[in-house]
């Protein structure tokens, strides 16, 4: 070899620290208690540690077009390396590696559920339709009209909810009479739907099947319009900072449940297969919802010396009001089950 | 004096090629093996590029190959665990 002593020490030692540095990272791929854990220890310190190994041998390579082939392969390993992980990482998740039991928070949880509803919805038609043929779809149609009409009055609501975190009064109070007037929009529109579906010529099951649904759905605009009647109530007043992001987190987890269930009310008119699924994430994400508000209340309990009466009565009302309204969803999710179910089996 | 420090290179490495074959035969779940084998690979890369400098010659038909297979392999599979490839 032509290269100096110096360099050679160099470069050995940087080698030496790169295999160290491999070495520390399989330990934390032995020792870590779960999958999520040792796949940073596995990925980052072997990456880290290859690189170190790669550094010593380009300094002391031969000459210089070596020394390319070997950073060829380095840089490609760093561009691999991070998008293997990330699909080792989702595919351990997917298929149900448990985490740790010290794991304080997954926050992947409606994201993922997310993900499952965004790939059934681009999946292609399994199962039949409920309601397919051209006059039974316009009945339909009026259905999902009122189910929209409500959504978006549950996103106004969502709104409102935003900024009465952010303590901007005066906005969520619009919103909050906004969202109320879109619901009774909604209701008007229910109302009309109710009456066309009794005299529309459905068999007498689907009429009543249909009939249901949308008095379930009804009552989803009714938990989202409780809520906002509670908004409008509120004044000033104060609330621990610790609530905020939990409470935010719970609002956005229980508009995903109605986002959801909208993409299952519409789905029973095109794919009966994809609606009982999706009904079976909005019941997935209500469950969450739930845990998360029996964290939020006993992180309630724990805060309330420092609150006054007329605080704490809002902040429970509101956390009561989001569960309400996403156990109205579980309702209609139900709903929608039985009858894709139901109809699926009808050949 | 390069050999001396690319032989107890060597033997660090020889350890966690050991480790990681621990984490591959005992799971638990395939991803945990999948991890370990694709942490496999890419140390065994770090083994041809130190023996490159004990032998003075780099074995980058070795190298590419091998950290390509491997990729293709993990990406494979956990996609396979994923649901999405039947």
């Amino acid at each position: 070899m032509s290269t100096q002593p110096i360099v050679e020490a160099i470069a050995g030692v940087i080698m030496v620290a790169g295999s160290f540095f491999a070495f520390v990272g399989s330990l934390g791929l032995l020792r870590l208690p779960d999958l999520y854990t040792r796949l940073h220890a596995g990925s980052k310190a072997v990456t880290l540690g290859v690189g170190g190994m790669a550094i010593g041998s380009i300094l002391v390579a031969p000459s210089l077009a070596e020394g390319a082939k070997i950073l060829l392969a380095v840089v490609f390993l760093f561009f691999t390396a991070p998008i293997a992980s990330h699909a080792i990482g989702k595919a351990g998740y997917y298929s149900g590696v448990m985490m740790s039991p010290d794991t304080v928070k997954d926050e992947y949880e409606t994201y993922a559920i997310i993900d499952r509803r965004d790939k059934l919805l681009k999946a292609r038609v399994r199962g039949r339709a409920w309601l397919g043929e051209r006059r039974q779809r316009e009945v339909f149609e009026l259905a999902s009209q009122h189910v929209r009409q409500t959504v978006d009055a549950v996103r106004v609501m969502h709104e409102a909810v935003q900024d009465f975190l952010k303590g901007d009064l005066s906005t969520m109070e619009e919103e909050a009479s906004r969202s109320i007037s879109l619901e009774n929009e909604a209701d008007a529109l229910a109302i009309q739907a109710l009456e066309v579906i009794s005299k529309s010529r459905l068999s007498p099951e689907d009429r009543g099947d249909l009939l249901n649904l949308v008095y379930r759905v009804r009552n989803v605009g009714t938990a989202a319009k409780a809520l906002a009647y509670r908004l409008e109530l509120a004044e000033e007043y104060h609330f621990p900072s610790k609530i905020v992001p939990g409470l935010e987190e719970l609002a956005q987890n229980v508009m995903e449940t109605v986002e959801t269930l909208v993409t299952a009310v519409t789905q029973l008119n095109q794919d009966l297969v994809v609606a009982e699924e999706l009904s079976d994430l909005v019941s997935e994400l209500e469950d969450l919802v739930d845990r998360q508000r029996r964290e939020l209340i006993k992180l309630l309990l724990k805060e309330s010396r420092l609150l006054d009466a007329a605080s704490f009565f809002v902040v429970n009302e509101v956390i009561m009001r989001l569960e309400d309204l996403a156990d109205a969803c579980e309702e209609t999710a139900d709903h929608v089950r039985i009858i894709s179910v139901k109809y699926l089996r009808l050949v | 004096m390069i050999e001396l420090f690319a032989w107890s290179s060597f033997a660090i490495l020889f350890a966690t090629l050991a480790i990681c074959m621990v984490r591959l035969a005992k799971g638990p779940s395939v991803a945990d093996q999948l991890l370990a084998y694709g942490t496999l690979t890419s140390t065994s890369i770090g083994v041809f590029m130190v023996a490159g400098v004990v032998i003075d010659r780099i074995f980058l038909e070795a190298l590419v190959p091998l950290a390509l297979v491997s990729f293709v392999a993990v990406l494979l599979i956990a996609r396979f665990l994923e649901g999405e490839v039947e």
